[in-house]
């Protein structure tokens, strides 16, 4: 019986030896790849600049959609930043998902909205909305409020109101760099190939001080569980999706700041209620159209166009959303399961869909589980010490490489945190964001997993502070 | 055999490799920032030093030589990124030459044409570039086993950035480095290239740009189509006769984009001139007015409607009437969006006819025409809304009201009295019965004058809603002059139509 054990602990710790191997492998070839598209685009276009495209009549418009449920603390710096993007020809459509609080009043307290009878055509299925506000002096702003439908209905809702061959999703709680949509739309005007998606990089605000919809002074947040969050976002953002996109296997943009080309999106369905990630799933079923119907297309991330938004504050808050993102991850991938492993989806199929199924979707209940199997078969005698030390350094050790890597390039190439000290703390949360805040992320991550395995589909719903204080504490520095 | 003692001695050499590589990055850090600050305080010593000597050579107090001179010293990275920074900002057209003649004398040419085409080449093209030569400018790339090689970016970037440079040279100057540029493999260099050709406008260029046009709209071009429809944007009318040749090309969708092209072209001159028959040459008027209007493919119509509407002629006023009632629903929805010119106030009864159009956007474009049109189209508008039977035209034109700020004029118009009134008071009558009723009853409870106020609470009674009768309770209680009993007797008449028992018939 003894020995039996013995075994079953000997494969278990195999298996999670091999998916440690098999991810840190994956990460450094998306690392490599990286640093290379990376540091080169940011070369290019920090010397280049986009002024070709900011002046060009050719430029597209955009359609600027804003979800928003319950967001008046944060909803008026969101739009007075869309509205002051340096871009040609744009339109803001707010959505108000039926928000019980004030979102409304302060949308047209702000920029004196009035109510009005307008129609509606839709394209795309959702509830149809109960109210339109509208300034005619300020024609670029449209606010529309619907009842409760959840965020993927707001965005259909705001596809169908949008007039612009492109859109533009932008969270409620987000700020957009002044120069982020020209750079977010360069690679669609640029490239000859049909660019149907294009992807920036999302930033956390926490800490920063926020001014007439801008960021005014970049800080880093005080608490160990935003900062680590903030060495995450970039490890995430520099050195993994630059990676899938060299490859182009884009398989997740973040819909906090995302651009779609309206056509491809509606004729794919738009964003559907299957998922509690709609972004993710977005993304994979315009995959999947696309090659249905075989079209030559292409899905882009860029590195320069940056949106700034708010990072949960508390462990329990970034639980609530880790688990809703894990959930979402399965449910999409295993709604589109026919493109793991399909050699018709090209890089995306052999490649990024498994990993992400397999790596990023159940690895997690892998990790999590070895976090406890480890050390339990090292004290028990179970695991030799090499074999220990081994595990603990793919775990541990060589994640601390790709945190620090990612910090360095973000040093060498966007340079948002302009002070030293920002620098040193980010190099310091590298290091500890190995452990525990991965381990722990791990264990939150399997429980939604274990979620969607039991049927659950609820959406956690996750509280913010709102731009206010940080506005507040601006203005007093002012 | 793998052996435990080996795996011990592997993990402390990974474990140590780690640690020395985040070593390395956390020196590094400082590394750069050291550096990042040295370079920054040389460039704003070089911007102090050199500011004298770049202001007056900007403004033609010195010659070439003397700002030579008066620039030998900046000799570092950051002098000379600081003395061509300053450079490029001081351009403009009347000291581009002698600006890309200082930057040959500074060696800046020189190292941008080495950087983009090696330094045998660079040699040469240089000297051409110094001669003002014409170079032939066409797209065939080069052949050569290092062509994969060189289109990958970390190659290409410093290229194409070099490119960049030397694109903003004087159009003289820049036009052999360029057209040379257009033969790299890499589509980054030859997309900075397009630009650079755009931006410096060679007439000799056209007829490439638009064999690029071709290519991207035919065959499939690494450079793309927006690219290089931007690049011939950036031409000016009196490049236009340049593009006429291709008014006939067999392509369709090739005579579409360079049709577009000019409308963008006259749409960016509009901005800052205004443009008349006197810019035109007859042969434009003539391929537009006879060509383009009987083109075979819609789209070039419709974009043509842009264009012609910069006449202001005769001819041009029977040309958009005709593509007004064009088959082709693009073509009626351009026309009749760009006809919003005073000019052309003979199609007033054309455009009217628009707004029973079975396509919405040509329902949309006629109500928002006629409302640019001023105080007659508007009331063009609201003649035709009142009678309309089409409920899809008639909300078309609400929502125009709505959103163009209409509600403002009938306001003033409700309270002006007279026959002006009486037509507002229609407007909104009819209104009310179609049920958009949110923004007239804001109007209500809004500080305007009581006649229109009154007036309108007469309108809105014609299918009250709750919204409305709560007001006209308020309105009762608080106000005290004609508007509160108005809306007291309108609240009374409401509350004996709703006791009256239901007509049996």
């Amino acid at each position: 019986m003894h020995n039996i054990a013995l075994q079953v602990l000997d494969y278990l710790n195999t298996i999670i030896l091999i998916y440690f191997v098999a991810t840190n492998v994956v990460y450094t070839v998306l690392m490599l790849l990286s640093l290379y598209a990376v540091s080169l685009h940011a070369k290019f276009a920090r010397q280049k600049g986009y002024a070709d495209i900011s002046d060009s009549p050719v430029t597209p418009p955009v359609a600027l959609i804003i979800p928003a449920y319950n967001e008046q603390d944060a909803i008026v710096q969101t739009v007075l930043s869309v509205l002051e993007l340096n871009y040609p020809e744009k339109e803001v459509i707010v959505v108000d998902d039926g928000s019980t609080d004030g979102t409304i009043a302060q949308l047209v307290k702000q920029f004196q909205l009035t109510r009005m009878d307008l129609i509606y055509r839709p394209s795309l299925p959702a509830k149809l909305p109960t109210a339109f506000y509208y300034n005619p002096d300020r024609p670029e702003l449209i606010v529309v409020s619907k009842p409760n439908g959840g965020k993927p209905d707001a965005l259909n809702v705001g596809i169908n109101l949008a007039r612009s061959p492109y859109f533009c999703t932008v969270d409620a709680d987000s700020l957009i760099e002044r120069d982020a949509l020209l750079r977010l739309i360069a690679p669609i005007v640029h490239s000859s190939l049909r660019t149907v998606v294009s992807g920036g990089v999302v930033r956390i605000s926490n800490g920063c001080t926020l001014r007439d919809g801008r960021i005014a002074e970049i800080d880093l947040p005080k608490s160990w569980v935003e900062r680590c969050q903030v060495v995450e976002y970039i490890r995430a953002f520099l050195f993994g999706r630059p990676g899938w996109n060299f490859l182009n296997a884009t398989f997740i943009v973040s819909g906090a700041f995302c651009l779609m080309e309206r056509d491809t999106a509606i004729q794919a369905g738009g964003f559907s209620t299957d998922t509690v990630t709609e972004d993710i799933d977005i993304i994979a079923t315009i995959h999947q159209f696309m090659r249905e119907n075989k079209r030559k297309y292409q899905m882009v991330f860029t590195t320069d166009p940056i949106c700034w938004t708010e990072a949960p504050r508390t462990l329990s808050m970034l639980a609530r959303q880790r688990r809703r993102w894990q959930l979402g991850l399965m449910q999409t991938v295993m709604k589109h399961n026919k493109m793991i492993f399909n050699p018709r989806f090209g890089m995306l199929g052999m490649v990024s869909m498994p990993f992400h199924a397999y790596i990023e979707a159940m690895g997690c209940v892998i990790e999590a589980f070895g976090t406890f199997l480890v050390p339990f078969s090292f004290i028990i005698g179970a695991m030799p010490l090499q074999l220990f030390l081994l595990i603990i350094f793919l775990a541990f050790g060589y994640g601390t490489l790709l945190s620090m890597g990612a910090v360095l390039l973000e040093e060498t190439t966007l340079h948002r945190y302009p002070r030293l000290k920002h620098v040193l703390i980010l190099m310091v949360y590298a290091l500890l964001e190995n452990f525990p805040y991965r381990q722990i992320l791990a264990i939150i991550r399997a429980q939604g997993v274990f979620r969607y395995f039991g049927g659950m589909r609820k959406w956690e719903h996750v509280e913010h502070e709102g731009a206010a204080p940080r506005v507040a504490a601006a203005r007093g520095q002012a | 055999m793998f052996l435990l003692e080996d795996l011990t001695a592997l993990i402390l050499w990974l474990l140590a490799t780690v640690l020395v590589l985040n070593l390395v990055f956390l020196v590094f850090v400082f590394y750069r920032r050291a550096a990042r600050n040295r370079y920054y305080r040389a460039k704003d010593a070089a911007r102090e030093r050199y500011r004298a000597v770049l202001s007056q050579f900007a403004n033609g107090e010195i010659t070439t030589d003397q700002a030579v001179e008066g620039l030998r010293g900046a000799s570092g990275a950051a002098a000379q990124d600081a003395v061509q920074e300053r450079l490029l900002a001081s351009v403009d057209p009347s000291n581009i030459e002698r600006v890309s003649e200082l930057f040959f004398a500074l060696g800046y040419v020189d190292r941008w044409a080495r950087t983009a085409f090696g330094r045998s080449r660079a040699a040469q093209l240089k000297e051409r570039s110094r001669r003002k030569e014409k170079a032939a400018i066409s797209t065939g790339q080069s052949k050569s086993i290092w062509n994969s090689t060189r289109r990958a970016h970390l190659f290409s970037v410093p290229r194409a950035l070099a490119v960049d440079h030397l694109g903003k040279l004087a159009p003289d100057f820049s036009q052999v480095f360029v057209a040379e540029a257009l033969h790299d493999p890499s589509a980054q260099v030859r997309r900075v290239a397009v630009e650079a050709i755009g931006k410096n406008r060679h007439p000799a260029a056209i007829p490439l740009l638009l064999e690029e046009l071709r290519k991207a709209i035919d065959e499939g071009n690494d450079v793309s189509l927006r690219t290089t429809k931007s690049a011939l944007v950036c031409y000016n009318l009196e490049d236009l006769p340049h593009f006429l040749p291709f008014l006939s090309h067999p392509s369709r969708r090739v005579r579409f984009f360079v049709v577009d092209a000019i409308r963008e072209i006259f749409i960016k001159t509009s901005r800052f001139t205004s443009i008349s028959r006197a810019n035109l040459s007859q042969e434009i008027r003539t391929a537009f007015l006879t060509k383009v209007t009987a083109d075979t493919f819609a789209d070039v119509r419709a974009r043509g409607a842009a264009v012609i509407s910069n006449f202001r002629e005769p001819q041009a006023t029977d040309a958009l009437r005709k593509l007004l009632a064009d088959e082709n629903e693009f073509v009626r929805l351009h026309t009749v969006r760009v006809c919003n010119d005073p000019f052309y106030s003979d199609l007033l009864p054309d455009i009217v006819r628009c707004l029973a159009d079975n396509k919405w956007r040509v329902r949309e474009g006629a109500a928002q025409t006629l409302s640019a049109f001023g105080h007659r189209g508007a009331n063009e508008l609201y003649r035709y809304f009142i009678v309309a039977k089409d409920r899809y035209a008639a909300e078309q034109i609400t929502e125009e009201i709505q959103r163009t700020g209409m509600i403002r004029t009938l306001l003033e118009e409700l309270s002006g009295g007279g026959e002006e009134a009486g037509l507002a008071q229609d407007v909104c009558r009819k209104m009310t019965l179609m049920g958009k009723t949110t923004l007239l009853t804001q109007a209500v409870a809004a500080n305007v004058a009581p006649e229109a106020r009154i007036l309108l609470m007469e309108a809105l009674m014609e299918a009250p809603t709750q919204d409305f009768l709560n007001l006209l309770a308020t309105l009762s209680k608080k106000d005290t002059g004609p508007v509160g009993a108005k809306a007291g007797s309108l609240l009374r008449q409401s509350a004996q139509g709703r006791s009256a028992p239901p007509s049996r018939g």
